[in-house]
């Protein structure tokens, strides 16, 4: 039995391994609330139906992390016991620290990578290339076990960003043989929850072969409009509360209905769980387009099983954003296409991250 | 036989002379409206079928269930089985593409009244993917077969899994759902799937032209092979350059990460060739060579104030560079020393001190003269490397 090849991308954040389990508990929780999955079990889903490829690329950024990090508390460390100046300012880091609690783990844990994945050229263009070479080893395993292309892409927060950049390169990759142009492949779903690849767009040029303009958010070949397009669904879910979308949303104005599905949801359980994935996932709206096309049956989710799948969730959610984190938004004066600056997006991810954990 | 049908085998009739039927060929589209309407080409919708059971999945469905029904053997029985096909025209795809289209125009399973056309667009389908097949070997790229690459097409009200050819003038359209709108009390903009499904082929039209499409697929699979190795083996290396540059290289301090970014060349698919080196600082012994009876081992702080490292090998093997260098010794009596430093390292050496800085600088001394002194730095990055194989490859083991 053919099985759908599903490429898991994680957000931002330390990802050590086994970080997918709970992506493909979410996903498998999702689908087996549907006929005809809703008596199959997990392992007969993974066994017959749906193959989970994990990409990482948080190991690039945990080699920063690590040796800047350890590194520097060693080398600090050494350099204190023998000069009483870096003494001194080793203990006025400290109390700063104190003073913003929480800023250093938040820093080395959750900030770090979106901003080398920003502001560092290399950190990105290495970032690609590691993801490049397990989404070709995905696919390799794909073609051998499937004989066809069954391959799909499910991405969250910073993994959105990095995976568009990693497809836009495969397609302008000159050495790719024409395997990844679009009459070579063409990727059967793009699934990006909470979407922050126009927020953290690339700004100077990840390759030869393609202008910068070629990774623009809403001008690339992910458009499912475009004759040249290398997606066959691409679906945008975000949360109206999720204050890491609040800068820049991904909203194209002109990308076509038959292949581009924009899902909003407002609904929550906790307000500071509204970016996780799990939580994303768990609305019907979310899951159930994607899990149709990844599937290949639109016919699934009959009118009484969403009645029964979304009177569960509302119970579960019973709260509906309004204006949650609202005042977050004056950090951009509210103008959703202000120029970004590195110093600009820091402060911002460091105040939506207080605002999520308090 | 119904009127529409009648009109559609005419409308097939003149498309096979060489006319097209409505004159939307994808490619004169700046950007594609969508799939084309099944009426539009002429075709039926077909009633009175029975949509349930697994063989329905070869209609609407990526799933592969349709292929266990019984049906399926004897549908198939004149074309080649997949073994066949795959041991006897590995080396002659335009062969065996030419001999599954005289097996479509040969069947006699496409009666219905849709079944000219979905004939029809299969055969040039077939007849397409060999053409293109022939240019683009000609053009040294590896032979596509996206045309047999069922679209799962809209998440809307009206919505397709299986369109074969989209948007062109032979596009095959095996059913689609037309959904009810969505529960206002229900999911935001979710429409349920139990809405009227619109089948335009019979069940042995429909398992045969998945059949076919699957043979293509399965041809195709191993043209890919060879192509597919060498591109996977080239993603890869690119991968450990980076990972030879960032975690066996020359080692960076935040500035210089940044430093390099902007002012050093590379791509995600050619790691960086150079690296800058911008006030680096390094632990280092310092020898004083000027006599044999004055020779001693100090420490002292290396600080390379600029250089440039180059890396050679495709997957950035080894690095040598050179930095102006300036000497802050730990030891009482010398001053501040000035010298030029040269760096090496082997990458793919995994030992805790993977390069060496060897340098000379000049140093002030007691009895105020200059004498030349020899450096060797340490790393002190790599010193503090917590894990054996180092950062940027924890996970990758």
């Amino acid at each position: 039995m053919v099985r759908q090849t599903v490429f898991l991308v994680h957000g931002m954040g330390s990802h050590p391994s086994g970080w997918d389990k709970s992506f493909r508990k979410s996903f498998l929780g999702a689908l087996r609330q549907w006929a005809p999955f809703d008596g199959v079990s997990a392992r007969e889903i993974e066994r017959d139906h749906v193959h989970f490829v994990p990409i990482e690329y948080d190991s690039v950024f945990e080699g920063y992390r690590e040796r800047w990090r350890d590194g520097s508390r060693s080398v600090l460390n050494r350099a204190r016991s023998e000069s009483s100046e870096v003494g001194v300012v080793l203990d006025f880091l400290a109390q700063n620290a104190e003073e913003d609690a929480g800023f250093e783990d938040f820093f080395w844990s959750h900030l770090l990578d979106p901003l080398l994945w920003f502001s560092s050229k290399q950190a990105r263009q290495a970032c690609v290339a590691h993801v490049l070479a397990q989404v070709g080893a995905g696919l390799r395993d794909m073609y051998a076990r499937e004989r066809t292309n069954t391959a799909h892409v499910v991405a969250h927060s910073q993994g959105t960003s990095v995976i568009h950049d990693a497809l836009i390169a495969l397609r302008h990759w000159d050495g790719h043989e024409g395997l990844f142009d679009p009459a070579g492949h063409r990727w059967k779903t793009v699934a990006m929850v909470a979407n922050v690849s126009r927020l953290l767009e690339a700004r100077f040029k990840l390759d030869h072969n393609a202008p910068r303009e070629a990774y623009k958010a809403y001008r690339s070949v992910l458009d499912p409009g475009r004759a040249d397009t290398i997606v066959e669904n691409f679906f945008n879910a975000r949360h109206a509360a999720d204050p890491f979308l609040m800068p820049r949303r991904f909203r194209p104005g002109n990308w076509p209905s038959f292949g581009y599905t924009d899902i909003e949801i407002v609904r929550f359980k906790d307000v500071k769980k509204v970016h996780d994935f799990e939580h994303y996932f768990e609305h019907p709206s979310v899951h159930l387009p994607i899990l149709r096309s990844i599937l290949g049956r639109q016919g699934m989710g009959t009118q009484a099983e969403i009645s029964r799948v979304w009177n569960e969730y509302i119970q579960r959610h019973p709260t509906a954003a309004s204006i949650e984190f609202d005042h977050l938004r004056d950090l951009f004066g509210r103008d959703p296409d202000a120029k970004l600056k590195v110093q600009k997006l820091a402060t911002y991810l460091w105040a939506a991250w207080k605002e999520l954990s308090a | 036989m119904r009127l529409p049908a009648i009109a559609s085998r005419c409308l097939v009739s003149l498309a096979l002379s060489g006319f097209t039927l409505s004159g939307f060929a994808i490619s004169s589209f700046a950007r594609p409206q969508g799939p084309l309407e099944p009426e539009s080409l002429g075709y039926v919708a077909l009633e009175g079928i029975d949509t349930s059971g697994s063989w329905a999945l070869a209609l609407v469905g990526g799933d592969s269930q349709w292929l266990e029904v019984p049906q399926l053997a004897g549908l198939v029985r004149h074309y080649p089985t997949l073994t066949a096909l795959r041991e006897d025209t590995r080396g002659d795809l335009q062969g065996a593409l030419q001999s599954l289209r005289a097996g479509v125009l040969e069947s006699p399973h496409f009666e219905g009244p849709n079944g000219t056309l979905i004939r029809a667009g299969l055969a040039r389908g077939l007849q397409i993917v060999r053409e293109r097949a022939l240019q683009r070997a000609q053009s040294g790229l590896v032979p596509a077969t996206d045309l047999f690459q069922p679209r799962n097409r809209g998440a809307g009200a009206v919505v397709s899994s299986t369109i074969w050819f989209e948007g062109s003038e032979h596009q095959v359209v095996l059913s689609r759902i037309e959904r009810p709108a969505p529960d206002p009390n229900g999911p935001p903009g979710l429409a349920a799937g139990d809405g009227r499904e619109l089948v335009y082929a019979t069940l042995n039209e429909a398992l045969e032209f998945r059949y076919v499409a699957l043979l293509v697929e399965d041809l195709f699979t191993d043209v890919r092979a060879e192509p597919l190795l060498r591109i996977t083996q080239r993603l890869e290396s690119y991968d450990r350059g980076w990972t030879n540059y960032l975690a066996h290289g020359f080692s960076q301090y935040p500035w210089e990460v940044w430093a390099n970014s902007a002012w050093t060349d590379s791509a995600w698919d050619d790691p960086p060739r150079r690296q800058l080196i911008l006030m680096h600082p390094e632990l280092a012994f310092l020898a004083d060579l000027r006599s044999s009876r004055r020779a001693s081992l100090d420490e002292t702080l290396l600080l390379h104030v600029a250089g440039l490292t180059h890396y050679f090998g495709d997957e950035r093997d080894w690095f040598l560079g050179l930095s102006a260098s300036t000497s802050i010794p730990g030891e009482e009596g010398l001053g501040l020393g000035l010298g030029a430093t040269v760096h090496f390292g082997h990458t793919k050496t995994r030992s805790l001190v993977p390069h060496l800085s060897l340098g000379v600088v000049w140093h002030d001394t007691d009895a105020s003269s200059k004498g030349p002194f020899v450096t060797l730095g340490v790393d002190l990055w790599r010193l503090a490397d917590a894990t054996p194989d180092g950062p940027f490859e924890r996970q990758r083991r």
